[in-house]
């Protein structure tokens, strides 16, 4: 079950900052609010050989229902479910195929950002979210031709959700959550550089600062798959920049660097305690300090703008990766060798694209409203990736300067 | 009652046609002979196993050219000559005089390499050729194109000067020393003249940063100065002193018959004689001599020959085994053995004994030694010594060694041949006389080439099983082993990588020509492979194959002279008949009398009476066994002496669902006993399923009492002798009751009389000191008591068991047995092994047993596990020699089937992380059951899910 742990942001959705789809200021208002409202389509996963496979299956095709109770002392009531079981794992043996469906019903991120001096805005966005696991199966591919078979079946998997909540408090079945992501509060920079050149017109060079708060609904570790919607009670520090060049009279291009170190954190979590457990069932809880990989995220991007009058349209290529984070347990009742094999603290990324098309009503209001709105269709299709569950997402982005 | 059933009986002639599987009988090793059925053109006889499994024979006769002296590797199938037309003597090279020589003798030089700068092993080859008995001739070195040799001609006698006029036996196994026994100058028996025992060194110069053979040499053994070219052998002919109990006393060594034996943890050479004492009175001679290197003063060390047991230690009228005193006694000792015990004791096996050469061919005994004190060192240890053991100093004190350090030295402390505790064997051999005995570890091996009319030749083992103190208290039966009853075995070595034997066979000892090595297959055609191919067509891999395999001794209850194999499957049970007595003579069947007709019955019940037919193999399935589930063990009951009943048997089989017996109408199986073709199993006798059981994991058979061992209980049924079809049963354990917890299983038991074991996931427990568990009532009143596994993981997952007579209900039969447990827990994939000892006791009048743990430490401050396994184990066996270990496959890893190290001994820890594989095929296996060794043919049987193999 369980455990994002390390798994924090393991989905492309839940993110507590998005730069892309910010809406730009106009120039000479001093506050900018908007939300961004955003419906996620049915998820889809990759696993470690970047194969897409069901939301389950990200980490392992099966989960190991005989490794489960492995790693304990023999004496400890899983230990003693370990030798009442009494049978090896031959590849079929208390193996399930888990699939699952995760769906993010509703989510919505809302901000405010405040201009400074020195072309410097100052944002806080907090996003929310509303997402279920549904149509979870579990699939026993026990056979039952060996007392070994017959053993698994009766002692094991033929009530496994009630096997599993008994020896591990472990919720294996649907669920859904709603709550709050954490809260950004990101500086931005912008310096514009005009060139007079025929082609390029102007250079917009921008750097970004901020910090993410652990507001998040956290990790539920007693159920599979109940990421967290934040970095999981740990700060983050973001910081970033990029780059966008005004070519002619209709084209943007530009690209953007973005870079997030997430403060290490102790925390309960569940802890694999045998090489050859599976990342749903683990059953062993422990407080762990938590490594955080190095979150980097590339954007190139392309943008039309005024093509049609007031509108333009943006596409942009994302590539976000979190490197290998590292758990320590405390004390010498765990290996952290083997805490480290699991696939959660590996690499994840993902590859998608991001696309908006925004309506400026700046052009009709600017000379008699103190408000301008604009308003933005956008989309974020991931088509690749490595340990994450990514999801589909339409949303709108609906924005005041005033 | 009605049976409607439909008759399918299959005979094993389809049944051939059915299977694709590869014959691959016993492997007859190629040398030089053209004919592949026989492994040379000349006939062998002298060879030699080293520590490591290489395997060495040389010719008997001349003509074998390159191939006079020969080798094969632990998994080669082919010899290597070693034996080239040239070779380099001191770098010259030159006609090789071992060429298509007669090899009279052969021994190993082996160790440490005192010529090399590395701790490397070497193993060299020493013999002596028919053309020049006087010399010895050294294989220094063997590479690509070259051999090297050394040589030492002229060996000399006792007098140091003249030319020994040959050697008769020889030996080294140590990294400095060739002994040989010469014969006096002019002699032609040992014990005449200046007959004695030669040193020869291959002697290492040594020099800064490096170290080269020189050669070989002679060196003076004699204890007095002398000329630095006289080079003695130690005296040992007829006029040595030590030989005789009375010094005035005078004899004859006969038969020209010497054995040497080094005993490298001891430092001594053991010399065994056949020798008569001829002075009347108080005279007597004791067979065997120990020789050791004596330290002096200001002089080179001598080699001192002393006897093996104080004079003052025997009795008269009374057989020492060793020696005697009495009128022109005889005592031949034809072969010793170094036996070091997996309790780190010194024991020395023989085989002879007080009488005359003839007579004294069928008794091995096992004798204890002294050690750790000085002047006694390799002399018998009294009888009643208790083992010290030696810790390093200081905390934590590790385990150093463990010996006998009080020597028997008055009347009364020697061993006499009647005692069980050095009876190897359990007291003669019957099959015939021994050829020669092997002792590995805690077994002695005995080869008989040729047996008794009436008998089968073959390999026969015996294992030690200890006391508290780790002495010997008894061993077992001698029991067949090999599978090979076919052949005339007169050489034999156990290869312990790999649990092979190789054997020397032949029509007599000097016209051997084939060497043959027991292998790992579907059975050789003259053992069991008509067995193994039967039972792989009735349990095939896709309904599970064979889930349980026991073998069932002649002896065991129930079963009238005849000996099964019983293999169990999902719904099925096949019995296969593997042996039988004639004339009193228990014989393993031949192949060609194996799965005779063999019957298979699908309606749970026996549709035809098999001894009509006849057929030695049924296998039944469906019926009531449908509900019974997979099969997992079976048991059988006699009820015999009452009047009603004459040995009345019933059969029971344990499963997943249930538990079932064979009923013939009457409750109970048969009449008589099952008998040679199942005689007394009649049609219409029908599986019928009896209480309400999960998960048997073993049914255990004791007099009138079945023992039913489930995960959650053990259940003792009480069947009335004098209705047979009238029970009773009652609960002795259960999990959730005292000792036991909920969430407790219980995975093996152990039934002997009054006294039970239990396994369990909580550890191992022990039925009260006075309790009888054959009449207790309930849980409280079988007084659980824990035993205590030191060190240990606390699941006793299988207990072990060692008897006498091979069956484990006798493991309170006076003088008691032993047990294993394997200790070992899946979760966190260790496995370690505890071995106690069964020892009945009398107190107040009343039988109790006492539960006592060996001496296994690795440090001073308590008491240890055994062995440890490298990682989790689902089953151990062990033999005394060879220490098995399996576990299933696991995911992606193969089966382990593999052998602990040769080294295992108590207190040594090194051995967890040496163990070889087995050389078996298991890359399609899944789950590997328990190995048995057949009672009948001896042969190992392992049941994979998806084949049975065999090793024979």
């Amino acid at each position: 079950m369980v455990c994002m742990y390390n798994n924090i942001d393991a989905m492309n959705v839940v993110r507590p900052f998005k730069f892309f789809f910010n809406p730009s200021p106009h120039y000479g208002t001093r506050w900018q609010l908007f939300m961004l409202p955003e419906y996620g389509f049915k998820a889809r996963g990759f696993n470690p050989e970047s194969c897409r496979v069901n939301v389950a299956q990200i980490w392992q095709p099966n989960q190991n229902a005989i490794a489960m109770l492995n790693g304990f002392d023999c004496q400890s009531c899983l230990g003693k479910k370990r030798v009442q079981v009494d049978a090896n794992d031959d590849g079929k043996r208390g193996i399930f195929n888990v699939c699952a469906d995760l769906k993010v019903d509703f989510g919505c991120t809302f901000a405010a950002r405040r201009a400074l001096p020195h072309n410097i805005l100052l944002g806080v966005y907090l996003p929310f979210y509303t997402m279920q696991l549904k149509n979870v199966y579990w699939k026993d591919q026990t056979e039952h031709k060996s007392a070994q078979d017959i053993r698994v079946h009766d002692y094991l998997t033929d009530d496994f959700a009630q096997q599993v909540a008994e020896l591990g408090c472990l919720d294996i079945c649907s669920w859904r959550r709603t709550g709050l992501g954490d809260m950004s509060i990101v500086a931005d920079w912008l310096q514009d550089f005009v060139a007079s050149g025929p082609i390029l017109r102007n250079v917009r060079i921008n750097g970004r600062l901020g910090l993410t708060l652990p507001t998040g609904k956290k990790e539920n570790i007693d159920k599979i798959l109940a990421m967290p919607f934040g970095y999981n009670g740990t700060v983050a520090m973001i910081f970033g920049g990029g780059l966008n060049v005004a070519l002619g009279s209709y084209v943007h291009a530009g690209f953007d660097v973005e870079l997030r170190e997430i403060f290490g954190n102790t925390t309960c979590q569940r802890i694999k305690t045998d090489i050859d457990q599976t990342e749903l069932l683990f059953m062993q809880k422990a407080r762990l300090y938590t490594d955080y990989g190095f979150e980097q995220q590339y954007t190139l991007y392309g943008e039309l703008y005024d093509l049609i009058p007031h509108m333009s349209c943006k596409i942009a290529y994302q590539f976000f990766k979190r490197g290998d984070s590292y758990i320590s347990t405390y004390g010498n009742c765990f290996s952290d060798k083997i805490a480290n094999c699991s696939e959660k603290v590996q690499e994840h990324n993902w590859h998608e694209i991001l696309a908006t098309a925004t309506y400026d009503f700046a052009y009709l209001t600017r000379e008699y409203m103190r408000a301008i709105p604009s308003l933005s269709l956008f989309a974020e299709i991931p088509f690749k990736g490595k340990r994450v569950v990514v999801c589909p997402i339409l949303g709108v982005t609906i924005n005041v300067d005033f | 009652m009605f049976f409607t059933y439909t008759r399918r009986y299959i005979f094993i002639g389809s049944l051939i046609m059915l299977i694709n599987a590869p014959i691959k009988p016993s492997i007859v090793l190629h040398g030089d002979a053209l004919d592949q059925t026989i492994s040379f053109s000349n006939p062998v006889k002298a060879y030699a196993m080293g520590s490591k499994g290489q395997f060495y024979v040389a010719a008997n006769s001349p003509g074998a050219e390159t191939f006079a002296i020969a080798t094969v590797g632990p998994y080669g199938s082919k010899f290597f000559p070693l034996t080239p037309a040239k070779v380099f003597f001191n770098n010259v090279e030159t006609d090789n005089p071992l060429f298509s020589a007669k090899i009279n003798l052969m021994t190993l030089m082996s160790g440490i390499n005192p010529a090399s700068q590395m701790d490397d092993y070497f193993e060299l080859v020493a013999a002596v050729t028919e053309a020049d008995p006087a010399s010895i001739y050294l294989i220094d070195s063997i590479l690509t194109n070259r051999i090297d040799m050394l040589a030492i001609h002229d060996l000399k006698d006792a007098t140091g000067t003249a030319t020994t006029s040959g050697i008769i036996q020889m030996t080294s196994y140590n990294n400095l020393f060739i002994y040989a026994a010469v014969q006096g100058a002019g002699e032609n028996a040992f014990g005449q003249g200046n007959s004695g025992i030669a040193c020869v060194a291959r002697q290492v110069k040594k020099e800064e940063n490096k170290a080269a053979v020189v050669g070989l040499a002679q060196i003076d053994a004699g204890q007095t100065a002398v000329a630095p070219e006289v080079t003695r052998a130690a005296v040992l002919n007829n006029d040595s002193r030590f030989l005789y109990i009375d010094p005035t006393s005078t004899g004859t060594i006969l038969n020209n018959a010497v054995d040497l034996n080094w005993y490298q943890e001891l430092g001594s050479l053991y010399m065994s004689l056949n020798i008569t004492a001829t002075s009347a009175g108080n005279g007597g001679a004791q067979a065997i001599v120990v020789g050791n290197w004596i330290a002096q003063a200001g002089f080179h060390n001598y080699f001192g020959i002393k006897p093996i047991a104080f004079p003052s230690a025997f009795v008269a009228g009374t057989n020492n085994i060793v020696g005697a005193i009495g009128d022109n006694v005889t005592i031949s000792v034809h072969q010793t053995r170094p036996l070091l015990t997996s309790t780190s004791l010194k024991y020395l096996a023989l085989l002879g004994g007080v009488g005359a050469s003839d007579a004294t061919k069928r008794t091995v005994y096992a004798l204890p030694l002294v050690e750790r004190n000085d002047g006694f060192n390799g002399m018998l240890a009294k009888k009643t010594a208790i083992p010290v053991t030696l810790y390093s100093k200081g905390f934590p004190g590790y385990f150093l060694n463990r010996g006998f350090v009080d020597p028997a030295v008055n009347q009364g402390d020697l061993f006499t041949a009647d005692d069980i505790k050095v009876q190897v064997g359990g007291g003669q051999m019957l099959v015939g006389d021994i050829t020669t005995i092997l002792a590995y570890n805690d077994a002695v091996y005995a080869v008989v080439s040729d047996a008794d009319p009436g008998y089968k030749p073959g390999i026969y083992y015996s294992q030690a099983m200890f006391d508290s103190y780790g002495s010997i208290k008894c061993w077992t039966n001698w029991r067949r082993v090999t599978g090979n009853f076919v052949d005339h075995i007169f050489g034999a070595g156990l290869g312990q990588q790999t649990g092979n034997f190789i054997m020397i066979t032949g029509d007599t000892a000097d016209d051997a020509h084939t060497v043959k090595r027991t292998d790992w297959g579907v059975g050789n055609e003259n053992g069991l492979a008509p067995v193994t191919r039967w039972l792989n067509t009735i349990f095939p891999e896709d309904m599970g194959g064979i889930q349980g395999l026991y073998d069932i001794p002649v002896n065991m209850p129930g079963v009238d002279n005849i000996s099964l194999t019983i293999a169990l499957g999902k719904n099925q049970v096949a019995m296969v008949q593997t042996g039988i007595v004639t004339d009193d003579i228990f014989n393993p069947l031949d192949s060609n009398q194996l799965v005779q007709n063999p019957l298979v019955f699908e309606q749970g019940a026996v549709e035809q009476t098999p001894a009509t037919v006849p057929s030695n193999a049924i296998a039944i399935s469906g019926g009531a066994l449908q509900e019974v589930g997979i099969l997992q063990t079976v048991a059988f009951i006699q009820l015999g002496s009452n009047t009603r009943f004459n040995r009345a048997g019933t059969f029971f089989v344990g499963g997943t669902n249930g538990l079932a017996f064979l009923d013939n109408g009457y409750g109970y199986s048969w009449n008589s006993g099952l008998g040679n073709n199942f005689s007394n199993l009649i049609a219409g006798t029908a599986f019928k399923t009896i209480g309400s059981y999960r998960f048997i994991r073993k049914l255990i058979a004791d007099g009138s009492h079945l023992y039913v061992v489930a995960d959650s209980r053990l259940d003792r049924i009480d069947f009335d002798p004098e209705n047979l079809g009238s029970f009773s049963i009652t609960t002795l354990a259960q999990i959730g009751t005292f000792p036991l917890g909920g969430r407790d299983t219980i995975l093996d038991a152990v039934v002997s009389k009054t006294l039970a074991l239990i396994g369990t996931s909580k550890g191992l427990f022990r039925s009260g000191l006075q309790v009888d568990v054959s009449i207790a009532g309930n849980p409280t009143d079988a007084q659980w008591q824990q035993v205590c596994l030191p060190e240990g993981l606390c699941t006793a997952r299988q207990i072990f068991s060692i008897t006498q007579t091979g069956l484990e209900q006798d493991l309170t039969t006076t003088p008691g047995g032993m047990v294993y447990i394997l200790d070992a827990d899946h979760g966190k994939n260790r496995a370690m092994v505890h071995r106690f000892t069964i020892t009945p006791e009398i107190t107040g009048g009343a039988s109790q047993y006492v539960v006592q743990e060996l001496p296994d430490c690795f440090v001073k401050s308590g008491p240890s596990y055994f062995a440890q396994f490298p990682a989790y184990r689902t089953w151990m066996y062990t033999d005394g020699s060879l220490f098995f270990q399996e576990c299933d496959r696991n995911r992606c890893d193969l089966p382990v089937f593999a052998l602990l190290s040769e080294e295992l001994l108590s207190g040594k820890r090194i051995v967890a992380n040496k163990e070889a594989m087995v050389p078996i095929d298991l890359k399609n296996a899944n789950i590997i059951q328990p190995m048995i060794r057949s009672s009948a043919s001896g042969s190992w049987l392992l049941a994979q899910n998806n084949v049975l193999s065999v090793n024979e």
